[in-house]
């Protein structure tokens, strides 16, 4: 066989092999356009009061206000066949408290705080409009303590990470016409990392601050309760939001208590396309 | 299904009392003046850290004075039975404030020679003819001397400032560092001053924290250095001048410095002050200070108490001969030699 025929046939193989490829990409398309997955948004204001010790700071607690702006995004996990019982949640928030001592009201603190958390839950239906999901969650978290007494020690720096595990019930009702979904959702960081300064240490040994945790030394806790009135294709969020993180290290003890009003827009967020239309919509969180 | 809908629920629900396991409050104190004296004494418990150090026994403390605050006390009389409590540590950085008044404690300083009349030396050895850069005042000294002086080391002066006067003095037998009544200040202004007198990383000492409420509870010292500035440098011989007044950031200027081959410690020992002092507030308002973080010498000693002047050049200068320092002529004498 001669070069120009080695190189033809090759060519003629290659024309054959593209319909096949094209065939079997469009088959494994089929089976992946089955399910639409809608990513679940929710925008989130918070209100209420907060409760904090940071005793490198200070060895009196502080109360005073919780603002908190939140987003969190939903969305049914794809898994192997495209079906899966999965679902990942991600929220982001920021919080800002301003208060005084707790006792007398006297001095002042502020801390600003941000913090994301990233969560798998499998789900699955126990009774008839009633889901519960669960699984783990990561969290992060970073932030400052400030006091307005000046000196050496005007703030601390704060950094969390931890692993732990969530779940929630959600339930769908109506209230006359008005279809309600309510969500309780609980988080239980368990293990984790996070600074806790020593007295007097300055700014430049914060490293030296960095603590493995534990139920030993550590337990945080965030407990969500929503009512979601579907109004439209949006629902208005109202409900309570419950924050608690405290730490022990080095006879240190570090606490953010919060409670807060949440008022809120969630809703799924859908593509507007005709490929959509045959479909089958996978709801991350809200039934249809 | 319904028996494990309501399992669910029972366990969800045994998960909020949890929190009051972990959720303490601060109920053992009230605010008032009983309460408030008890957080006073608390914060120095368990902050303070130079009980053992000082030889102070602080639970005798509170013995005495506790039975002195009662419920009928004005906020002024409250405030001087405090102060005088927190007195008993004789440390400059111990200190109680309120709108009307600062607590001191001043033994440091009491009953020692003043070592320093600014006057004099404007006016026999300057001729008022000094610059300025920031918080510096030179001058260049008949002798071929150069001299700074550095009254507080809260007043900044940057590396372009130090740059000019370290050229002017290029040339000079040697330079004095007179930091007399200098009662501290930014430590970060230490090392960007000490760091223009090596041409070495060098060890100065060493630093640890409180790691627990006990009295003795620190952490392992660790070493701190003194790293040379990357540019102009002045390593021919340098004298600092001190005085009791020298105190806190100043002290440790001093303690930095006395490390280096090439500088001789001229004058009378410094006042101290080696904590590093962080502050509380109380929850009637009242603000204290108190030192927290020892920091060490290269032989591992405190230096809270002072530090001496190189050996063989403790001198005092006498206060009423309006026309010398003898603190300053002895430095000029060593450099000239």
């Amino acid at each position: 066989m001669d070069r120009l025929h080695r190189i033809m046939l090759t060519v003629v193989a290659a024309l054959l092999l593209v319909p096949m490829a094209v065939s079997a990409q469009e088959k494994e398309k089929e089976e992946k356009q089955e399910y639409y997955r809608p990513l679940f948004t929710a925008l989130e204001l918070q209100l209420g009061g907060a409760h904090w010790i940071e005793t490198p700071l200070s060895n009196l607690s502080y109360k005073g206000t919780n603002l908190s702006v939140g987003v969190e995004m939903m969305r049914a996990y794809q898994g192997k066949d495209g079906n899966s019982k999965w679902v990942q949640q991600h929220q982001l928030r920021y919080n800002y408290g301003s208060g005084h001592i707790a006792i007398s009201g006297a001095g002042g603190s502020n801390y600003h705080m941000g913090d994301y958390t990233f969560a798998l839950m499998h789900h699955s239906t126990v009774a008839p409009k009633l889901r519960l999901y669960y699984g783990f969650d990561l969290g992060a978290s970073a932030g400052m303590i400030d006091n307005a007494h000046g000196g050496n020690n005007p703030f601390t720096a704060k950094l969390d990470a931890s692993l732990g595990f969530t779940g929630m019930a959600v339930y769908d009702f109506n209230l006359g016409k008005l279809p309600i979904t309510a969500r309780y959702q609980m988080s239980l960081p368990v293990v984790g990392a996070f600074s806790q300064l020593h007295w007097g240490q300055l700014p430049s040994g914060f490293l030296n601050g960095i603590h493995f945790g534990t139920w030993k030394n550590r337990f945080d806790m965030t407990n969500r309760v929503h009512l979601d009135l579907h109004i439209g294709t949006w629902a208005l969020r109202l409900g309570y939001h419950n924050d608690i993180v405290t730490n022990y290290a080095t006879d240190n003890r570090y606490q953010l208590i919060t409670h807060n009003f949440v008022v809120g827009f969630a809703g799924d967020l859908m593509r507007w396309s005709k490929k959509n239309d045959n479909k089958i919509i996978k709801p991350a969180l809200y039934q249809y | 299904m319904k028996r494990n809908i309501i399992l669910y629920a029972i366990a969800a629900l045994l998960t909020i009392p949890m929190q009051s396991c972990f959720v303490d409050d601060d109920k053992e104190f009230t605010n008032d003046n009983k309460g408030n004296f008890e957080q006073l004494w608390t914060i120095f418990d368990e902050y303070y850290c130079f009980f053992d150090y000082k030889n102070v026994d602080w639970d005798s403390i509170h013995t005495v004075y506790s039975p002195k605050i009662n419920e009928d006390m004005t906020g002024a009389e409250f405030f001087a039975v405090c102060s005088q409590m927190i007195g008993e540590l004789k440390d400059g950085h111990v200190n109680l404030y309120w709108p009307y008044d600062v607590g001191h404690n001043w033994s440091w300083m009491e009953n020692h020679p003043v070592n320093y009349d600014e006057r004099i030396i404007d006016d026999y050895y300057l001729n008022f003819g000094a610059h300025r850069a920031g918080g510096l005042k030179y001058a260049l000294l008949p002798q071929n001397i150069g001299y700074i002086y550095y009254g507080s080391f809260t007043s900044s002066f940057s590396n372009g400032a130090l740059d000019y006067i370290l050229t002017m003095f290029e040339d000079c037998d040697g330079i004095i560092i007179d930091i007399r009544n200098n009662g501290g200040g930014l430590v970060s202004n230490v090392s960007m001053l000490a760091g223009r007198f090596t041409s070495e990383r060098v060890l100065t000492g060493y630093e640890c924290y409180k790691n627990g409420k006990g009295h003795n509870d620190f952490s392992k010292p660790e070493p701190t250095y003194l790293k040379p500035y990357n540019g102009i440098t002045f390593t021919k011989p340098v004298v600092v001048l001190t005085n009791r007044g020298v105190y806190s950031a100043a002290n440790d200027f001093t303690r930095v410095m006395k490390v280096l081959p090439n500088v001789t410690i001229i004058g009378d020992t410094t006042g101290g002050g080696s904590g590093v002092p962080i502050n509380f507030t109380l929850s009637n308002g009242m603000t204290t200070r108190l030192s927290t973080q020892p920091v060490l010498n290269i032989d591992m000693e405190h230096t809270e108490f002072g530090i001496a002047p190189t050996e063989g050049f403790k001198v005092d200068m006498d206060i009423n001969n309006h026309t010398a320092d003898a603190i300053l002529d002895c430095a000029i004498q060593h450099l000239s030699k």
